[in-house]
C-alpha cells in the first residue's frame, strides 16, 4: 500500500470517532489504531499505524513506517521551548554508537549547542539549540524515527 | 601593465603552452603578448615547475609543455573544467583533518555555492556516525562541495542520493565498470565499496542554511594498498579498470556530472534522481538485514520511494526506512 494511501487512512481515522480501522489490499493488511495513552499527560493522540502481516500479526522489531506524531506540548509545560526536527529522519542522541550522548536530562545548554543528530539517507543534520537553558525533557529515544516538526526536546529557557 | 598576480600569469602561460601539443614558445614573444616582463615569464615557468608541471626548454630557450601533475592543485583542477559553478572556487590542501569540517567553516563564512574543498590526505576522514574513512595520500580523492539549495530541509536527503548517481555515472564512464549503488549512497564496483558519501545539513525548521556534500573515493589503490580490515570490502577504480586513473580528470568528470544532477534535482526533485537510483540499485529484490540502533529487521527490498526511503517487505508488513545499516546475506 502506498504511503499516500496510508496517510489518507490515518486522516480518516483521526477525523472520525472510530478507534480502529483495518484495511486489506493485495494481501497486505494495514491496521490503524487510535492510541488512548496518557503519555505526556495526553488523553488522546493521533492515530498510529501498524503494518500487519497477513494472517497473524506479530510484534514489530522496529517502529512502523509512520510513527505517531505529536509535537503539541501539554498545557502544563507551556513555558518550555521545543527543539523540533527540520526533517523526517532517524534521531541519534550521540555522535557515534559508543560515544556519550550530546546532552543529558537536566543538563544546561547554550545557544548553538548541538543536542542531537537527525539522519535521513545518510544526510546528517546536527540539531542545535536556538536558546540557552536546561534540558527539561528528552522526547525521543536513540535510533527512533522522527517526523518533520516533531518535538525532540523540551528546553526550560534561562530567564 | 604587467599581470600582477603570479599565479594568474603562470596559468595564462600554461594555457598557451598546452594549446597545441608539442608547440614551442619563446619567452620574449610570450612576454610581449601577455604584457609582462621576460623575467616574469621565466619566473612563472619556475613556479609552474614547482607545482609539478614538466616543462622543457630547448637550446634556443624555447619552452615546451611535457606533462601535468596528477595532483589536486587549483590550477590543474580548473584547467578546462566544464562546469558553471561547481568547483569554480577551490580550496586545495596537502592534508586536513576532514574536508567536510573545513567546508562547514567556509559555508558559515558564506563561501560561494559550488566551492570545492579538496585534500591529498585526510587525517581524520569521517564516515557516518563517527566512523573513519581511510584516506591515504596520492591515491584517493577526498573532497567536499558547498551548496545552498533553496529547497525545504525535508527534501535535502535527496542530495545524498543525487550525489551517488553523479559518482556512479562518473565511475561508469570508465571502461569495464559494473557500478551499483547500495542504498542509500554507497557506490560499489563488483560488489565492493569504491566510494562513500557523507552529506551534512545545517538548517532551520523551514530553511536550509547550507549543505556540505563530502565524498571519499578510492581511485588508484591496488589490492595490496588496502589494510587487511578493508581488503574484503573495499575496491578502487583502478582495480576495476586495471589501469592507473588520472585523478584530476576523474574529479573534473565528477564535478560536471554533479552539477548536472544537482540542477536536475533542483528542477524536478527526486523524480529523475529516483529513476537512476533504481537503475543502479544493488539491493533491489535482495533479502537483507537492516540494523538501526540496537534493532534489526529482515526483509526483501522492493523499492526506493519518492523521498529516497528503502521499502522493505518484512514478515510484519511493508516498512519504509530512512536510515540503518544494510547487510546482504
Amino acid at each position: 500500500m502506498r504511503e499516500k494511501t496510508i496517510k489518507k487512512l490515518i486522516r480518516l481515522v483521526e477525523e472520525s470517532d472510530i478507534d480502529q480501522l483495518e484495511v486489506t489490499s493485495w494481501g497486505r493488511t494495514v491496521r490503524i489504531t487510535r492510541r488512548m495513552s496518557s503519555r505526556n499527560g495526553h488523553s488522546e493522540q493521533p492515530a498510529t499505524i501498524q503494518a500487519v502481516a497477513s494472517p497473524a500479526p506479530k510484534p514489530q522489531p522496529i517502529e512502523p513506517v509512520i510513527p505517531a506524531v505529536d509535537s503539541t506540548p501539554p498545557a502544563a509545560e507551556k513555558k518550555y521551548i521545543e527543539i523540533k526536527s527540520p526533517m523526517v529522519g532517524t534521531f541519534y542522541s550521540a555522535p557515534a554508537p559508543d560515544a556519550p550522548s550530546y546532552v543529558a536530562l537536566n543538563q544546561k545548554i547554550s545557544v548553538g549547542q548541538v543536542v542531537c543528530i537527525v539522519e535521513a539517507m545518510k544526510l546528517m543534520n546536527e540539531i542545535e539549540s536556538e536558546v540557552a537553558g536546561r534540558i527539561a525533557k528528552i522526547l525521543v529515544e536513540n535510533a527512533q524515527p522522527v517526523e518533520f516538526g516533531q518535538a525532540l526536546f523540551l528546553i526550560d529557557p534561562e530567564s | 601593465m604587467p599581470v600582477a598576480n603570479p599565479q594568474l600569469l603562470a596559468e595564462k602561460i600554461l594555457e598557451r603552452l598546452r594549446a597545441k601539443p608539442g608547440q614551442l614558445l619563446d619567452p620574449g614573444k610570450m612576454a610581449k603578448s601577455l604584457n609582462a616582463a621576460r623575467e616574469q615569464i621565466i619566473e612563472s615557468i619556475a613556479l609552474l615547475r614547482s607545482w609539478g608541471y614538466v616543462i622543457k626548454a630547448n637550446h634556443k630557450r624555447q619552452y615546451r609543455f611535457i606533462a601535468a601533475p596528477d595532483s589536486f592543485i587549483s590550477t590543474e583542477i580548473s584547467y578546462r573544467l566544464r562546469t558553471r559553478f561547481i568547483g569554480k572556487r577551490i580550496h586545495a590542501y596537502q592534508a586536513v583533518q576532514s574536508t567536510n569540517s573545513i567546508a562547514s567553516q567556509l559555508a558559515t563564512a558564506k563561501a560561494p555555492e559550488g566551492t570545492l574543498v579538496i585534500a591529498e590526505r585526510q587525517t581524520r576522514g569521517r564516515g557516518r556516525l563517527g566512523r573513519d574513512w581511510y584516506s591515504p595520500e596520492k591515491v584517493g580523492l577526498y573532497a567536499s562541495i558547498i551548496l545552498y539549495p533553496k529547497i525545504h530541509p525535508t527534501a535535502a536527503p535527496g542530495l545524498s542520493l543525487m550525489t551517488a548517481v553523479a559518482l556512479a555515472d562518473t565511475i561508469g564512464s570508465y571502461d569495464d565498470m559494473e557500478v551499483k549503488i547500495k542504498w542509500p549512497n554507497d557506490v560499489l564496483v563488483s560488489g565492493l565499496k569504491v566510494a562513500g558519501i557523507l552529506t551534512e545539513l545545517s538548517a532551520e525548521l523551514d530553511r536550509i542554511e547550507y549543505v556540505i556534500v563530502g565524498v571519499g573515493i578510492n581511485i588508484n589503490q591496488t589490492r595490496a594498498d588496502f589494510p587487511d580490515a578493508l581488503k574484503s570490502v573495499a575496491t578502487s577504480v583502478r582495480i576495476g579498470t586495471k589501469e592507473k586513473i588520472r585523478r584530476v580528470e576523474f574529479l573534473q568528470r565528477f564535478l560536471a556530472n554533479f552539477e548536472k544532477e544537482y540542477l536536475v534535482f533542483k528542477k524536478s526533485g527526486m523524480k529523475e534522481t529516483r529513476r537512476k537510483i533504481l537503475k543502479y540499485s544493488y539491493l533491489q529484490n535482495k533479502e537483507i538485514r537492516l540494523k538501526l540502533g540496537r534493532k534489526t529487521v529482515s526483509g526483501v527490498v522492493i523499492d526506493i520511494d519518492e523521498t529516497g526511503q528503502l521499502i522493505l517487505d518484512t514478515k510484519d508488513g511493508i516498512m519504509a526506512f530512512n536510515a540503518g545499516e544494510v547487510t546482504t546475506h
